[in-house]
């Protein structure tokens, strides 16, 4: 299924946490609606394992519905929200504590990008997930897909702006060298 | 590509994979009241960070500790453990442990170590049986034929242990150095830091350098009878000397059998006549008085030896002992220093003694005293002449 997606910054608006608060259905299918598919995009470069993702993206979900009453407004609903992603990844791992590194041969499989029809986007998300390193790839996922700012990508990953910086645009020359010498 | 299609891509394929996952989030149960701290943005993910990393630190903080375990003990050991060494040239390092068994024997000069060599020690073995064998050695070496004066540095800091060692030393030395025919030996004892493997010649020269303002390239020329000699007589404190293996029994030895019997050990005793000639009191100060001569003018050999001549046939008895028997049966080689003023307890011993501790350089050529024959360490070249 092909969706065109806005190229535009990812927008919730702050008062759906009010509204879902208060118990309106809507408003949290609203807020669903905006913001699941670059928070299962940001959830995938973190496990690069697509059955993970979609159960820490359900589990994601299921925490902001009993934890809207803890949100502030701070601009960007956004980042809270990949917050509580990123800290159940994190609870995830350590119970498990296992983190399995996937193979290049085992990316398509493990990642569900067999399920891509456009060939190129899947070839893309191929190199994304094997040239570049976890934490360029996160990076990318982060300011590309779920539109932050290299401000708000530092805060929650707890790193320098600088190396943030570099880092994304690093990961970015290194897919426009890979893809530009096709 | 440029930049902005490969972003564009990069989202479209990203969103295009996005799993609809909205029944299975309604059809959970709404969570209770959930705290702030359980979602994680407390110190709660810090701190169990910090918790796992601590955990997988503890092999490496109990490795730290049992090396900081291992060091302490082997310091605690080695405060027990005693340095001993023994200058005379060669130079031998001892180390003992609580019970003053031998632990370690080492050269530290290259003298030293090839006497080391021979000596075949043993771990446990007594501090006197090494002293014998070490003994039996610088006999074979006829060391003492040119030397009498052994600097003995004791690594203890506590009064008592030191003079019980100190004693201990003394008395083993005098056995064996009577044993082997050795006599008239000075020892000179210095006490140095416990714990601690110091050299004594070095010691020394560092309170040469301290307290007499000598440099260390004059210190490091002079021989160890030198270097006690003049830092008794001008050091704020004193090493002290002690005279072993004394012959009583012999009151002259003018028998040129006798001596060259003796030679053996020490060689043929120069002097003509009876061995009592020492130093009185007044070749003591002139020896004194040449020494500061020398470190002042560097005319030194000429003027002592104009003294010395000055100084032929006076004698002295040394109040200590009253032996003569052949004071210093050494033969002054031109390098040596006649000097056997040692023992500033008995200044009256000993002949001649130019002990140049000033300009050791002119000690080759000093042979100066030999107008005392008797106790005068005779000068090569009067013995050449005789």
């Amino acid at each position: 299924m092909q969706v065109g997606f806005s190229k535009k910054k990812v927008y919730i608006d702050e008062g759906l946490f009010e509204r879902i608060l208060q118990g309106e259905q809507d408003a949290f299918r609203e807020l669903y609606e905006v913001s699941y598919r670059p928070l299962y995009a940001f959830l995938l470069s973190l496990t690069q394992n697509s059955e993970d993702a979609k159960d820490l993206l359900q589990d994601t979900y299921i925490q902001i519905r009993g934890s809207c009453h803890l949100y502030k407004k701070q601009g960007n609903p956004m980042a809270w929200m990949m917050k509580i992603g990123k800290n159940l990844f994190l609870m995830k791992c350590r119970r498990e504590q296992s983190r399995q590194y996937i193979r290049y041969e085992d990316v398509e499989y493990e990642l569900g990008f067999e399920d891509l029809s456009n060939v190129d986007n899947r070839l893309l998300l191929e190199k994304m997930f094997s040239i570049l390193t976890e934490e360029e790839r996160t990076i990318i996922v982060m300011r590309d897909v779920t539109g932050l700012k290299h401000r708000e990508i530092a805060k929650l990953l707890e790193k320098p702006v600088g190396t943030i910086l570099a880092k994304y645009n690093r990961g970015i020359k290194k897919l426009q060298k890979e893809f530009g010498e096709r | 590509m440029n930049r902005r299609e490969l972003k564009n891509r990069i989202n479209d394929s990203f969103l295009e994979l996005a799993p609809d996952v909205y029944d299975g989030i309604i059809e959970a149960p709404i969570p209770e009241s959930v705290l702030e701290d359980e979602l994680g943005f407390g110190q709660r993910m810090r701190d169990s960070f910090w918790k796992k990393s601590g955990l997988k630190m503890v092999p490496i903080y109990a490795c730290l500790l049992l090396v900081c375990l291992c060091w302490f003990g082997l310091e605690w050991r080695d405060k027990d453990n005693v340095y001993v060494t023994l200058d005379i040239n060669p130079s031998v390092g001892i180390e003992l442990d609580g019970s003053y068994d031998i632990k370690s024997v080492e050269g530290l000069n290259e003298d030293g170590k090839r006497l080391v060599k021979r000596l075949q020690w043993e771990k446990n073995q007594t501090l006197e049986d090494v002293m014998e064998r070490i003994t039996e050695l610088l006999c074979q070496d006829h060391v003492f034929t040119s030397r009498n004066m052994i600097l003995v540095s004791i690594g203890q800091s506590d009064n008592e242990k030191y003079k019980s060692l100190k004693q201990s030393i003394e008395d083993g030395l005098d056995a064996s150095m009577r044993r082997n025919g050795v006599a008239d030996v000075v020892l000179a004892f210095q006490q140095t830091q416990s714990g601690e493997k110091n050299h004594g010649r070095d010691v020394l020269i560092k309170r040469l350098m301290n307290e007499c303002g000598l440099s260390q390239d004059v210190c490091e020329r002079m021989s160890v009878e030198e270097m006690v000699v003049y830092f008794n007589q001008r050091g704020t404190t004193q090493l002290e000397t002690t005279k072993i293996s004394v012959e009583t029994s012999v009151t002259e030895d003018t028998d040129e059998t006798t001596q060259e019997r003796k030679g053996e050990i020490c060689p043929k005793d120069t002097r003509d006549d009876s061995d009592k000639g020492m130093v009185s009191e007044d070749d003591a100060d002139e020896t004194t008085t040449e020494m500061t001569t020398r470190e002042n003018t560097g005319l030194t050999k000429e003027e002592s030896d104009k003294k010395n001549s000055g100084n032929n046939g006076k004698k002295g008895k040394s109040t200590k002992v009253n032996e003569n028997s052949t004071k210093e049966k050494k033969k002054k080689t031109p390098n040596e220093n006649s000097t056997k003023e040692k023992t500033t307890k008995a200044p009256n011993e000993n002949s001649t003694k130019e002990k140049t501790t000033g300009t050791p350089n002119e000690n080759s050529t000093k042979e100066k005293a030999t107008g005392n024959a008797k106790g005068a360490e005779k000068t090569t070249k009067s013995n050449d002449e005789k």
